[in-house]
């Protein structure tokens, strides 16, 4: 209502903005220019900080109040104006690129609130400059002195300026450098928005986003991945990626079958060593051969973006090893799933994990019947996995209705009937278990193959059903083949959820919050959404598509991304990858220092494929505490507890045994087989470094280079230089593994922008 | 809690991951007075480590602290002050 309402207003507005403006903007004699990669600059008052701004109705200069005297619109909040240059939007963007913040100080305290920007447009006269109307947040207090409102686009900020509301004054300090930023004298041009840049040229590689693409696209860069990706450009490394293999036909090879209950698989009788018993445990009753893998393939294996896919996709959708009995070979098929298909089309995911064995397991769709069916399954892949609650914008943001609220993708009703549909399938015949010990056999349940329709038809719900949109599946006919029935059911109602409006913002979303960062701008989310539901030759769900737009947008890429809340701590799994790979470790995939199968990764708080939930290792939605609307889902496990971790996680790759890293855990003893399979140790190379030792500056600046784009703070690295230097300059090795350890504990690392 | 290795953990006050993503990077050195270390002989945090954690759980930057690791905080208790790494 309220926009509708400014609307309406807007010739006026818009005139009384050319007097406006005329007089504030013009009166400087400072001149912007226009550049790209810089950020928004806001206009501010000719000797200050403090922002041309004015209420959006009554044009009233600061102080604001948060809500309006005069209940303009039916949310009565005050809306303010704000003036920019230098926007370097693409052609087509609008108002959804930007995010706004302001931060004040409340009872003593910082505080960040998230403003929404509702509106933007040329100021007629001088298009070289935009208006934005943004509006106050609900959370803020009547009066609170000065804030500093900051604009956003592509990840770059804006200049920080000046805004009252209920009295001038107070509030934080300029930040540090901070100057007036008035309107140029000569009014700018505008800035034609140019087509979005199609990432061919190698030359964009050249500079810090060579290594930010690969910390996106991979487990971490590498010296040499890092000079191929310069040499042949984004895109080209995209499609080479494309067409990269998993060495073997998959990186999770299908593991044996044990029996259920470990006292038959793992017998005191067949083992009765206990070091060999505790192995047999170990191998086939915990996640330990796939966490193995899974570190051997993220360290080794040239198909990185294939695994940082799945990866993705198996956070997104959940099955939890603590719950397919431990047994990695229930869940091995299931990470199958999305190794395979990571670059093929969502709608066979959907197939794929719906008949997953161990997805059946899960969720409970195994062996759901007609009589009171199981609810899970349909519930999460609505909810989770595909289209989620609310109704969603082509952009990602929410539907609203008339009175503001979200409107909802589907009730109650919806999931029951799709609980209807998930009736009737079960596990596919038993495989036969060899006692590897006795070579005796036994029947052990199918979690390898997909499941299939049961025997007992009496299983199947072959009633009429309501799905997303309406969609009426009708019953089944007299006559009709059951089996051929519910599978055309199945795959109707996949395609139900496949073709919903809200999957491609709603898998976008999900996928960039993944790989680029926790809180994209809506139009972000839109490009890839678009990608997603059209790959340009009329392909719905096709994976490639809406991964390159992912990588090759905008706010994904550039050399430095200034908005603070952009990006994404590295998770426990990230920050162990991407060290393992930019010092080009040696490992046998266990990151543990003792032993204790990956205790290190434990104690940081993300259990490798056993996520405690069916919202994963940390729930998308996460907000951080103390903040309104910032989402950065890796801080769910981001404790007191875990932040030591951490530090003494990087403490023991760098620094401990004398910077060897994990050391190998108890040699291979004659005559006991059990000793053959003990932790070997990871140890990460940092010789390139202790080369550089006798030149501090240099060192720090190499690192800084690789771990952190060339990013690092100029008091962050004089602080490092300092305590590096500091270290005798008889003692190389000390010196390099001081600087990494600093660097990679560092916050400004650990945040990846 | 398992502790790193005296004068090799050094840690950089203020500097935390949260604040860094919601304020932007942060960084104050980590000169000697502002040396946050955990002590390997007794197994536990230095004060000003236990400072900075209370302000954080205070401030709720900081959620789900583990038991000791609250008790540790609110305590403030003596630990071992290491220099400069070797």
């Amino acid at each position: 209502m309220k926009k509708n309402f400014l609307l309406c207003l807007r010739p006026c507005l818009l005139r009384l903005l050319c007097a406006c403006a005329a007089l504030a903007l013009c009166s400087s004699v400072n001149s912007l220019q226009a550049a790209p990669g810089v950020g928004p600059v806001l206009l501010s008052n000719n000797d200050s900080t403090r922002a041309v701004a004015v209420e959006s109705v009554t044009l009233k200069s600061e102080p604001f109040t948060p809500n309006q005297i005069v209940p303009f619109s039916a949310d009565n909040r005050t809306r303010i104006i704000i003036f920019a240059m230098n926007l370097d939007t693409i052609a087509g963007e609008g108002v959804n690129a930007f995010s706004a913040d302001a931060e004040a100080v409340v009872n003593g305290a910082t505080t960040r609130y998230t403003l929404n920007v509702e509106y933007m447009s040329p100021v007629p006269g001088f298009e070289g400059i935009t208006e934005f109307i943004v509006r106050l947040n609900d959370q803020m207090p009547a009066d609170m002195g000065d804030v500093l409102i900051r604009l956003n686009l592509h990840g770059m900020a804006s200049n920080r300026v000046r805004v009252a509301i209920g009295h001038v004054g107070g509030g934080p300090t300029d930040d540090q450098g901070a100057v007036p930023t008035p309107a140029p004298q000569t009014p700018p041009a505008p800035i034609p928005a140019p087509a979005q840049n199609p990432y061919t040229d190698p030359a964009l590689a050249a500079g810090g986003d060579g290594v930010r693409f690969l910390e996106q696209a991979t487990w971490g860069p590498t010296s040499s991945d890092l000079a191929h990706v310069r040499s042949v450009g984004f895109r080209a490394y995209l499609n080479e990626q494309f067409a990269a293999a998993p060495v073997g036909s998959t990186n999770y090879p299908t593991l044996n079958l044990f029996p259920t209950d470990t006292e038959v698989g793992c017998s005191a009788t067949d083992y009765p060593v206990l070091a060999e018993r505790t192995m047999c445990f170990r191998d086939n009753y915990s996640m330990y051969p796939l966490q193995i893998m899974f570190f051997q393939n993220a360290r080794n294996g040239q198909d990185q973006l294939r695994q940082r896919v799945a990866y993705a996709l198996h956070k997104i959708l959940i099955v939890s090893g603590r719950d397919l009995n431990n047994q990695p070979a229930w869940v091995a098929p299931y990470l199958q799933v999305f190794d395979r298909n990571a670059f093929g089309n969502f709608r066979q995911i959907l197939m794929d994990v719906t008949l997953n064995p161990g997805m059946g397991e899960y969720l409970d769709m195994r062996g759901n019947s007609r009589v009171s069916p199981n609810e899970n399954y349909a519930r999460e892949i609505l909810q989770l996995f595909s289209v989620g609650v609310d109704s969603l914008n082509a952009d990602g943001t929410p539907k609203l209705d008339a009175n503001g609220n979200r409107i909802s993708t589907y009730d109650q009703a919806t999931i029951t009937n799709f609980a209807r549909v998930f009736t009737g399938w079960n596990l596919s015949p038993n495989k036969t278990w060899t006692n590897p010990k006795t070579g005796a056999t036994a029947p052990v349940p199918n979690y390898i193959d997909s499941m299939a329709l049961s025997n007992n038809t009496s299983t199947y719900d072959t009633a009429s059903k309501t799905l997303l949109n309406g969609q009426v599946l009708p019953a089944i006919t007299a006559g009709q083949d059951l089996r051929q029935y519910k599978t055309a059911e199945l795959n109707a109602a996949i395609d139900n959820i496949f073709n919903n409006p809200n999957t491609g913002p709603f898998i976008a979303k999900a996928l960039i919050s993944q790989l680029v960062t926790s809180n994209p701008s809506p139009a972000y989310v839109q490009r890839v959404a678009a990608a997603f539901n059209d790959n340009g030759a009329g392909v719905r769900g096709d994976m490639k598509a809406a991964i390159t737009a992912i990588l090759l947008d905008p706010e994904s890429r550039g050399d430095v991304k200034s908005d603070p809340n952009y990006g994404h701590l590295r998770e426990p799994v990230l920050l162990t990858t991407n060290l393992l790979r930019a010092f080009n470790a040696t490992t046998d995939g266990n990151i543990s220092n003792n032993g204790t199968r990956f205790g290190l990764l434990l104690d940081m708080g993300q259990d490798l494929f056993n996520p405690p939930t069916v919202f994963s290792y940390f729930p998308a939605d996460y907000q951080v505490p103390g903040t309104s609307a910032l989402f950065g889902p890796e801080f769910g496990i981001l404790s007191t507890t875990t932040t030591f971790k951490r530090a003494n996680f990087i403490n023991a790759l760098v620094l401990a045994n004398s910077g060897n890293g994990f050391l190998p855990i108890t040699p291979p003893i004659a005559g006991n087989p059990a000793s053959s399979d003990r932790p070997t140790g990871t140890k990460i190379d940092y010789s390139a470094y202790q080369a550089m030792a006798g030149n501090p500056a240099q060192l720090v600046d190499a690192l800084n280079q690789l771990l952190m784009h060339g990013t690092m703070s100029q008091a962050m690295k004089n602080s490092i230089v300092t305590n590096v230097t500091n270290v005798t300059n008889a003692n190389p090795d000390w010196r390099a593994q001081t600087a990494i350890y600093l660097i990679a504990s560092s916050s400004q690392y650990q945040v990846q922008r | 809690m398992k502790c790193v290795r005296p004068g090799k953990s050094l840690v950089q006050r203020g500097d935390y991951a949260h604040e860094s993503f919601v304020y932007g990077p942060r960084w104050i050195p980590f000169e000697d007075s502002q040396t946050f270390i955990l002590d390997s002989t007794s197994k536990t945090l230095t004060p000003e480590w236990a400072t900075m954690l209370y302000f954080e759980m205070s401030q709720g930057i900081v959620g789900r602290p583990s038991k000791q690791v609250a008790q540790s905080a609110s305590t403030k208790f003596q630990g071992t002050r290491f220099g400069n790494p070797r």
